[in-house]
């Protein structure tokens, strides 16, 4: 029987967003999770954890139903990395992590002696031990991103969920928290479960892949399902008319959810895998390129003045 | 860091056990100290008023910074005081609407504090009561407060409304019940008092463990299994039990369940909720017997004091915020 067993379960809220998942992972398997914005992704996460209500069928975890477990059985099982949290202002980074032992106390008075301990490991284990002390506003993103890595950790859960921790991350430290995410499934034999854009980096560090696409999820082996589909392979074009015009580079608070947003808006289909170029008089965009390599407002609205003036990104 | 902890609570424990023996001490007769334990001693009744006062504010510096403390993390605004709840204006109004509406009847002057605490307690229970039966109604953290603001302001109107209406006696008594003149609690106000803390206490100790979980948001929150509805009444239940209380037999005390949380901020890590639950506790008693002190010594009502010590500190906030 395997650790986490979906049976004919479709997710979603008044409409399913993913029907008739029949699926399995075992403990010590690392799986990809990816799909298009909107697909679906963080509501399959939300249902494995319970927050969402399946409308179909079940989901068990360690042969429980999760219908019958309440949050904090839940929290013993399973241990959750968002990619967006408050991030609390007077908090330091063991704070942070010991916040893993939450569902272990009934008061959360104080922390007793082995699990002071386990922090401090954990802390070392992932080379926190510099940041232990400091306040966790004061940490870069990747050190950040290990600090609730750490507390996932702390919560000792069989079973970990990270919600795209490589997205606001440079590429070294994608690389380091991918690696952390294998070690931590191979040496303590934890079931991961992570979600990411950046699948051809990220099915590396996979053994198996779940493809939210057109309303199914595809599960197998990562290579197996990328070799199937091969529209993942070749880019693709989207063409775009002469009269295509981004909006303006000085509109106020212009952001990359904004142009994503208005490109979405405007061109229906997928738009990952788009390389943006003016040839035979027509715009073609490549929008994954675009995203991992602006790290900042300054750098979006450079890369689109290239895109207008050259016609080429840059 | 237990071990520094431990002695910034001994050190203000010592402050409050100084600061009780110079409250015992202060006022216009000069008492001894079988004055207190001889009932046939001429002072023996001055030196219960003053043992009442020192009680009193014993328990008013546990309860209306723990409330300002409770609202100030739920509500993640370090300027939230229990008022934010209108809790201190209704009690007011329902307190305004007993002395005005009073003025025709003749009540004994026993009953009269009583009946002002009656009032009081009314007023905050109707409010507990409308804001638990809408608590399902506010799915926004930030609807409750200004559903507080316009609680109060409609509670201000109507006592400036009646204020045109009553003769100046009743008007005067209003006034001085505001100041927190009427700190003249009997020994068995302050049982009552004592017991509706220690009931408000147990739900403050209840909500502490989810205040917590809030600590990375909704969605962290709900991982960790902390009931968002139930943390809700949790808090309304505390806060408004231990502001409501005190409002009761005390009058309104002001700025310091705003002010104590702060500096208790400051003195130890303001993530470690239940040292802040504690330090509020003790900080607070010692304060709140200080200005007991002071007040007596001025001979300006409780209010008087808090307001001239609670505003500068308050602007000081924010300005170092800024």
């Amino acid at each position: 029987m395997s650790f986490l067993e979906i049976q004919n379960t479709s997710i979603g809220y008044s409409e399913p967003l993913i029907s008739d998942i029949n699926t399995s992972l075992n403990l010590g398997e690392v799986c990809l999770l990816m799909g298009n914005n909107g697909i679906g992704k963080t509501t399959l996460i939300k249902s494995i954890l319970g927050q969402n209500p399946l409308l179909n069928g079940d989901i068990l975890i360690n042969n429980k139903s999760i219908r019958k477990l309440n949050p904090n059985e839940i929290a013993s099982h399973i241990a959750i990395v968002f990619s967006k949290a408050e991030i609390p202002d007077n908090f330091t980074v063991i704070d942070l992590i010991a916040l893993g032992k939450y569902i272990h106390y009934p008061y959360y008075f104080k922390l007793n002696k082995d699990d002071q301990h386990e922090i401090q490991d954990i802390i070392e284990k992932l080379n926190l031990k510099e940041f232990a002390h400091r306040k966790v506003t004061e940490l870069s993103d990747g050190n950040l991103q290990k600090a609730f890595i750490g507390r996932a950790l702390a919560q000792n859960s069989p079973f970990i969920i990270l919600d795209e921790p490589t997205t606001h991350l440079d590429e070294e430290n994608k690389l380091m928290i991918l690696s952390l995410i294998r070690t931590m499934a191979k040496n303590e034999n934890k079931l991961i479960l992570f979600s990411s854009h950046d699948w051809r980096l990220a099915k590396e560090f996979s053994d198996k892949i779940w493809w939210l696409k057109n309303g199914k999820l595809i599960s197998g082996i990562s290579e197996e399902v990328i070799l199937r589909n091969t529209e993942l392979i070749q880019p693709k074009i989207l063409k775009f008319s002469k009269n295509f015009h981004p909006p303006a580079i000085d509109a106020p608070k212009i952001e990359k959810e904004m142009m994503f947003s208005f490109l979405q808006k405007n061109f229906a289909s997928d738009l990952t895998n788009f390389k943006l170029t003016f040839k035979n008089e027509k715009w073609e965009l490549n929008l994954d390129d675009f995203y991992d390599n602006c790290h900042s407002l300054s750098e979006v609205k450079r890369s689109l003045q290239n895109l207008i003036n050259k016609g080429t990104y840059n | 860091m237990k071990n520094n902890f431990g002695i910034i609570c001994f050190f203000i424990i010592v402050g409050i056990i100084i600061s009780f023996i110079i409250n015992l001490n202060v006022g216009y007769a000069k008492l001894t100290f079988s004055d207190f334990l001889n009932s046939e001693r001429e002072n023996f009744e001055i030196a219960g008023f003053r043992i009442n006062r020192a009680l009193a504010m014993i328990l008013a510096g546990i309860a209306i910074p723990t409330s300002g403390f409770l609202l100030q993390e739920y509500f993640k605004n370090p300027l939230a005081g229990p008022d934010v709840l209108g809790i201190t204006s209704v009690a007011s109004l329902f307190v305004a609407f007993y002395i005005f509406f009073s003025q025709n009847i003749v009540i004994p002057d026993f009953l009269q504090n009583s009946f002002i605490s009656l009032s009081s307690i009314l007023g905050s229970l109707v409010l507990m009561m409308v804001l638990l039966l809408f608590s399902n109604r506010f799915r926004d953290r930030s609807f409750i407060i200004i559903f507080g603001f316009l609680i109060s302001a409609l509670a201000g109107a109507v006592v400036s409304f009646l204020q045109f209406y009553v003769e100046s006696q009743s008007l005067k008594n209003y006034i001085l019940w505001t100041f927190g003149a009427n700190n003249q609690a009997n020994i068995s106000q302050i049982s009552i008092l004592a017991i509706l803390v220690i009931i408000g206490l147990f739900f403050t100790f209840k909500s502490i463990k989810p205040l917590i979980g809030n600590s990375l948001g909704i969605a962290y929150a709900q991982s960790f299994g902390v009931s968002q509805s139930k943390l809700k009444i949790t808090i309304i239940l505390a806060s408004s039990i231990l502001s409501a209380s005190v409002t009761a037999f005390l009058g309104p005390i002001l700025f310091i369940g705003v002010v104590v949380p702060h500096f208790c901020r400051m003195l130890w890590n303001p993530a470690q909720l239940w040292h802040q639950c504690i330090l509020n506790i003790v900080l607070g008693i010692f304060i709140m017997q200080v200005f007991s002190i002071i007040s007596e010594l001025s001979q300006f009502p409780i209010n008087i004091i808090t307001t001239f010590f609670g505003i500068p500190v308050i602007l000081l906030m924010l300005m170092k915020k800024k």
